[in-house]
């Protein structure tokens, strides 16, 4: 009989023993835990509660959608989920290094531009870069960098953090798909031996 | 009473000319109190000085047109501060932006002068009048309520000068800033246009700030500061930098990064004297002039 999604859903999370059904739970509330840390994007808390979000979603589509898909199809998702997780993670650390500034302690960062504003560029000297000019302005980078070069990095880290989660998620949820697959298929063969 | 250490700051006349100011009033209030109140170190020399005439026992009447006239004087003098824009119509744009919250406790007279609440409103009143009278001239709904507190102010001003009990003033003020606010809303919705309350002068950036507490030893000078990156902008297109200071208002105020400050002291005190501060974390700020 065929079992339907949502019910294949609930049985892999409602299932606490399994290692797998953890780790997607896991997946979905770590970025929540980034509301206290404060390690991603600004603002932490909105950003942590959308990527859950979207991880949340994504889980539900890979359950719905990829349920009648074959193994080796899965599989291969799995490990272009597994591809997006590495590229996302190492792109979202370098754009983090590269364009994020942390104010002070316990303070969030503050995301700055790649454009610099014309009455701020005639200041700077190699002795006084960017940075200083940030920190010699309240960490407000609207008054160094111009705000479409903000927006345009502020966007591309918000949307590469949210899809390094969300491979994750789906690289989780299709290696519990796989594992149950094959549980399935093994199953009934020794129900018909006995 | 009133307090030497008040702020009544005047760009053009520089601190002389405030304290002179302060002086006045101090004599002048404590002549109407049966008080012969002077500032220690105060010379009849230098009371003297001001163009101000003092009489030896001023009415109420004189106390009310010297409060006026002084509030009228603090604004046109101050304008990025005391006699601040407060209201402003943006015609392109549809909107009207008004301001007419008090300033912070202690801004303006001592906290606890008698005289502080209808002296700060006749200032705000002022200075709404002025912007009113340059936004809307043709317009007569804000004339009432600003009448309204205008007389409301002077009421309280008779009473602190008669000593009878002047209790509820400031709530009787704010009543009247209440009936003025539902006016200019009641205007913008009739004009289909969007009012919007203006932000306070301090304002900052995403970061949030750490919270200095602010002393200043001896209390009698004047400090006020700006963001570095301002000040060094001011320096390199040589544009003036006298509409770029914030007064440091409070014991507490929300900073973080690098400023640029001016502390103007008195003369006795070296005088003014400028310099940076960076702040990184919570922490206390003393301000004191540095020694010859």
């Amino acid at each position: 009989m065929a079992r339907s999604t949502l019910h294949e859903f609930t049985e892999v999370l409602a299932d606490f023993r399994q290692l797998g059904s953890l780790a997607l739970k896991g997946a979905v509330a770590v970025p929540l835990a980034d509301t206290w840390l404060k390690l991603g994007p600004p603002p932490t808390s909105a950003i942590a509660v959308l990527t859950s979000l979207m991880e949340f979603i994504s889980v539900i589509w890979v359950f719905h959608f990829w349920q009648a898909s074959k193994e080796r199809q899965l599989g291969k998702r799995m490990k272009v989920a597994l591809g997006g997780f590495a590229v996302g993670l190492v792109c979202s650390l370098a754009l983090m290094w590269q364009f994020t500034v942390l104010p002070g302690h316990g303070r969030e960062r503050v995301i700055v531009g790649f454009q610099l504003r014309q009455d701020v560029k005639p200041v700077l000297s190699p002795q006084y870069a960017p940075y200083d000019a940030l920190r010699d302005n309240e960490y407000d980078p609207d008054k160094v960098w111009t705000r479409e070069s903000i927006t345009i990095l502020r966007t591309l880290i918000t949307v590469i953090w949210i899809f390094t989660f969300t491979s994750l998620a789906v690289y989780l949820t299709a290696f519990i798909m796989l594992q149950r697959c094959r549980y399935r298929l093994q199953t009934p063969t020794s129900n018909q031996a006995s | 009473m009133l307090e030497s250490r008040f702020v009544l700051s005047d760009e053009k006349g520089g601190l002389l000319l405030t304290g002179v100011r302060a002086l006045t009033l101090i004599a002048v209030f404590g002549a109407v109190l049966g008080v012969h109140a002077q500032a220690p170190g105060v010379t009849s020399r230098q009371q003297s000085t001001s163009s101000l005439h003092i009489p030896a026992k001023p009415s109420t009447r004189q106390s009310i047109d010297f409060l006026t006239g002084l509030a009228a004087r603090q604004i046109a003098s101050d304008p990025t501060f005391l006699g601040r824009v407060r209201l402003t119509l943006h015609a392109k744009d549809r909107n009207i932006t008004y301001d007419l919250n008090p300033f912070p406790p202690g801004n303006v007279l001592s906290e606890k002068d008698p005289f502080n609440t209808p002296f700060e409103a006749l200032i705000r009143v002022g200075a709404l009048r002025r912007d009113f009278r340059a936004s809307l001239p043709n317009e007569t709904f804000w004339v009432a309520p600003l009448d309204s507190i205008r007389k409301t102010a002077r009421q309280c001003i008779a009473e602190v000068v008669i000593g009878t009990n002047q209790n509820g003033c400031s709530q009787k003020i704010e009543a009247r800033f209440a009936t003025l606010l539902k006016s200019i809303l009641t205007y913008a919705a009739e004009h289909h246009l969007k009012a919007v309350e203006a932000s306070q002068p301090v304002t900052k950036g995403p970061a949030t700030g750490y919270e200095v507490q602010v002393k200043i030893d001896p209390p009698r000078a004047r400090i006020r500061f700006m963001t570095l990156l301002e000040y060094k902008k001011c320096l390199y297109f040589k544009t003036p930098v006298e509409g770029q200071w914030i007064d440091l208002l409070g014991d507490r105020q929300e900073l973080i990064g690098r400023y640029h400050y001016r502390a103007e002291w008195p003369s006795e005190l070296n005088g003014p004297e400028e310099g940076d501060f960076e702040i990184t974390e919570p922490e206390t700020m003393t301000f004191r002039p540095k020694k010859k």
